[in-house]
């Protein structure tokens, strides 16, 4: 299992290496790193990941991923190269390539156009893009939005299987 | 059949891709109680902007893209010697639940023989919770598109069909023709739209 929470600490640690040197980058000002969005971890083409990944940061999948991602308060999103098959959990979780498994976004999940999902979806909005392609069922209940640092809901038991290959 | 076929009326075929409006739906939507999770089984292709229409509230929806492997599985047994259409029907839709507040079978009923007609409407009855409806059209023209068309609800009263594929003759079915094979279901309106189309609202009898 990775855990993102430990590879980031070894990253400040040996950031730290150089204590008493002046920074190498200026101090931007606070309220300029609010207004973007720190750069996601990210799983490269060329990789292929089997096990349980978890973390508290944003992540880009581009490469292989099979098992489970628990990224309760974060951003997860599975590039147009990559292809997954896992049951999958984030605040946020957007689609561009391929996924195979039950997804639950705290906030909202989107299937852009280049997306192929089979599997079912929980989460208070989700939004399917002209030309998405999506095989299972959408639990949503838009009324229903949590903040994100709330604790996960499980997904409603539906008392139907995900049979992938039929309706 | 090919009686059937023959009497097809030569309505003006639909362009590839063209607005339908729906007369039947708006009421059934507008129906829906407010607060209520609305069970809904999509037979057809995902569609962002029937999602977008159908969620005005708690939301199930159960998106089967199944129709273009049905058609074709049902033709396959309907043509085979001994071929099992009701057996083909109840596997392709084996996993499609049940409980539904509105089915939409949006192009179904025209591709199929009338074994598969029956099979279908049989096997759509038990999707259906207690008051469910299920929501179909019928073309009278004398072709449709192979694979079925794929529709989007762009609002409650008006849908965008998508047709794309080879067309082939249309299995027409006029309304007596329909009350004969559609039980346990029965239909409870219908209404003729332009190009030969027809809007079905189906319940349980």
């Amino acid at each position: 299992m990775i855990d993102m929470n430990q590879i980031r600490r070894n990253v400040v640690r040996w950031g730290r290496a150089g204590d008493g040197m002046p920074p190498a980058v200026p101090a931007e000002p606070a309220a300029a790193r609010e207004g973007r969005r720190a750069a996601p971890a990210t799983i490269g083409a060329s990789i292929r990941f089997r096990g349980e990944l978890s973390g508290d940061e944003d992540f880009l999948i581009q490469g292989e991923v099979e098992g489970r991602i628990t990224l309760a308060k974060n951003h997860l999103t599975i590039g147009e190269n990559g292809r997954v098959r896992a049951d999958v959990e984030a605040r946020t979780i957007v689609v561009e390539g391929e996924l195979h498994g039950d997804l639950l976004g705290h906030e909202k999940v989107v299937i852009k156009k280049t997306g192929r999902v089979q599997g079912n979806i929980v989460s208070p909005r989700v939004t399917l893009e002209d030309g998405a392609k999506f095989k299972g069922s959408i639990e949503m209940d838009p009324q229903a939005a949590t903040p994100a640092a709330a604790a996960p809901a499980a997904p409603a038991a539906t008392g139907e299987s995900t049979d992938r290959r039929r309706a | 059949m090919a009686m059937v076929r023959r009497r097809a009326a030569q309505a003006p075929a639909l362009p590839p891709a063209a607005e339908l409006p729906s007369v039947l739906l708006p009421d059934v939507i507008g129906a829906w109680a407010e607060g209520g999770q609305r069970r809904v089984l999509d037979l057809g292709p995902a569609s962002g902007a029937t999602l977008e229409v159908l969620a005005g509230g708690p939301l199930h929806l159960r998106v089967g893209d199944v129709l273009d492997e049905l058609v074709a599985a049902v033709e396959a047994a309907a043509d085979e010697e001994g071929g099992d259409v009701g057996a083909v029907v109840a596997e392709r839709l084996a996993g499609a639940g049940d409980g539904y507040h509105l089915v939409l079978a949006w192009d179904l009923f025209s591709h199929l023989p009338a074994a598969g007609v029956a099979a279908a409407a049989a096997r759509l009855a038990r999707c259906l919770a207690p008051g469910g409806l299920l929501h179909a059209f019928v073309s009278t023209g004398a072709h449709v598109c192979r694979p079925p068309a794929a529709y989007a609800l762009l609002a409650p009263d008006r849908l965008l069909r998508r047709a794309a594929g080879k067309p082939v003759a249309a299995r027409v079915y006029h309304q007596h023709r329909l009350r004969a094979l559609l039980p346990p279901l029965v239909l409870r309106r219908a209404v003729l739209l332009r190009h030969g189309m027809q809007e079905l609202l189906l319940g349980l009898s």
